[in-house]
């Protein structure tokens, strides 16, 4: 049976209202999306949503006790709390710099850990 | 006493672009003063990602964000002074600040940006009824706990409002171990941006409740419940609908002030609506060479805009400051008519070409917004959805304006 999905596209502020409809894994009907991006956003929805994730890790020894961080590619959202979980055990020590991979392949994932502000060494 | 050229007051995205922006038409002797320990202001505890889209074309989180902006002022070497509290500001453009190292500091500016931002709505401002337990929270002092000083706020979690701060904080609580119960919204819709609900809310089963509020809170030393209840079209409780949410933390997230107390001072004018400057179309205040941008001046949804108003403000204390008198001959008022909650600027010269920045009061589809004067339509564009927490940007070129007799033009969404 064709199954019709409403999406808000999330990719930036304009937020299109997708329409999609869809048997299985086939599009059949993809309307709303002011870009390119939204249609494979919706394809994406469907199949396997994706997402950045953004957290914080532990620092020893730097001015501030957290250092925030991202994975640097979206990953699937049914994994974002087994990268939560490695995270929370994770230590780094400073200084650290915007963009220092923290860890790779977190939980197995295809993506790295890096750091999205810099932490300097507390004196 | 101290003098500069240019002192900007405060040292987040939109004092960091408003300095670039200075520097960049030719002023050198910029004093970037910053209350907290280092600049980069709300986006260091807004880890999130979603920024710089239009500004960079591409997704960059918070602290990414204002690294781009802090790179570039340590580069130009313009001075920022942190941990630094402006106290007074006057219309002469005198201030007095003090800090640990020098005490207090008098400084004489030609020209001042006010970029100090908004403050959180607080239980107070609300009347949120019943007990004052401790785990009530507005969303920005949890994300800062949570972000910056790794402290758990809470575990069992409800958020009032679902403004864009709750909703980022309903996932990011939900991440670190929380049992996020819900979320309530008193107006009909969400005030938050529609990706916001989606990758927030959505994605990890967390209800959004509308037209709900909290008419009851319990506890003794810690938070133990709230009593949440339908609303009416007045937003008055409607008996009946009430029910309990056991929880140990409440989150408000119910809307940010602009921080205008240092503008009292000086004598700026402020508007009702906004909470921040009545402001020209260079931003610059009723007070000669003190101008306005950022949330200061009115509440923003994305920082992007945030950057782009303060690059404007720069440029013009740039010129202010180059050519040392008033800038141009402002005479025409802007007004918000029907079905637009606020304009800016509030006041425009003819002679340029003018982009305007409004919120529609409410959501609405298929909806056109007009520019009228002397009962023509000078300009109108068409929107197929609109949004409170939207904010619209309309361009009108200067030739629409030079025919005007009147001196009122007023904006209207129909």
């Amino acid at each position: 049976m064709t199954e019709e999905k409403d999406i808000s596209c999330i990719l930036c502020p304009n937020g299109c209202d997708i329409k999609i409809k869809y048997l299985d894994d086939e599009i059949i009907e993809i309307e709303g999306a002011l870009c390119p991006k939204g249609n494979d956003y919706a394809k994406q929805e469907i199949k396997n949503p994706m997402r950045t994730l953004t957290s914080s890790v532990m620092v020893e020894g730097g001015d501030t006790s957290l250092v925030s961080v991202k994975t640097d590619k979206p990953v699937p959202l049914e994994k974002v709390m087994d990268i939560m979980d490695v995270i929370d055990d994770l230590r780094v020590k400073a200084p650290v710099s915007v963009g220092d991979v923290i860890l790779d392949s977190p939980a197995g994932l295809d993506c790295s850990i890096v750091a999205t502000r810099e932490v300097k060494i507390n004196i | 006493m101290m003098k500069k050229e240019l002192v900007i007051i405060g040292a987040g995205p939109a004092g960091l672009a408003a300095a670039l922006a200075a520097y960049e038409d030719g002023i050198e002797d910029i004093l970037i003063i910053e209350r907290e320990e280092r600049p980069g202001g709300i986006l260091n505890q807004c880890i999130h990602d979603g920024f710089g889209l239009h500004k960079f074309k591409e997704v960059l989180t918070g602290p990414e964000y204002a690294h781009r902006y802090i790179d570039k002022v340590r580069e130009k070497e313009l001075e920022i002074m942190t941990n630094t509290i402006v106290t007074e500001l006057t219309d002469e453009k005198e201030l007095k600040a003090f800090n640990e190292n020098d005490g207090i500091l008098h400084i004489k500016a030609e020209a001042v940006i006010l970029a100090m931002g908004s403050r959180e709505r607080t239980a107070g401002g609300i009347s949120l009824p019943g007990d004052r337990p401790s785990g009530i929270y507005t969303a920005g002092l949890a994300q800062n706990l949570m972000n910056l000083q790794n402290i758990q706020v809470g575990k069992k979690i409800v958020i009032l409002g679902s403004g864009d701060i709750g909703l980022i904080m309903a996932r990011r609580l939900t991440l670190e171990g929380a049992d996020v119960k819900a979320v309530l919204e008193i107006m009909p819709y969400s005030n938050g941006l529609r990706r916001n609900i989606n990758q927030c809310l959505v994605d990890y089963n967390i209800p959004l409740k509308l037209s709900q509020t909290v008419i009851d809170v319990k506890g003794e030393d810690r938070l133990e419940s709230v009593t949440a209840a339908e609303v009416d079209e007045s937003f008055n409780p409607i008996e009946g609908t009430e029910y309990e949410i056991e929880c140990d933390t409440l989150i408000l997230s119910v809307g940010l002030i602009p921080e205008n107390e240092l503008s009292k001072k000086a004598n700026v004018q402020l508007d009702d609506t906004t909470g921040g400057a009545v402001v020209k179309d260079n931003l610059e205040t009723n007070v000669d060479g003190i101008f306005s941008c950022g949330n200061v001046l009115h509440v923003h949804d994305l920082v992007d805009f945030v950057s782009d108003e303060a690059e404007k403000a720069g440029k013009a204390a740039a010129e202010y400051i180059k050519k040392g008198h008033k800038l141009n001959k402002d005479n025409i008022f802007v007004e918000a008519g029907s079905g637009i909650g606020y304009v800016i600027p509030q006041v425009i010269s003819k002679e340029k070409d003018q982009i305007f920045s409004m919120r529609v009061r409410k959501p609405d589809n298929e909806k056109t917004i007009k520019i009228a004067a002397d009962g023509k339509i000078l300009h109108e564009e068409n929107f197929e959805k609109v949004n409170p927490s939207e904010m619209i940007k309309i361009k009108v070129s200067s030739e629409k304006f030079k025919p005007l007799e009147k001196s009122t033009i007023k904006v209207v969404a129909e």
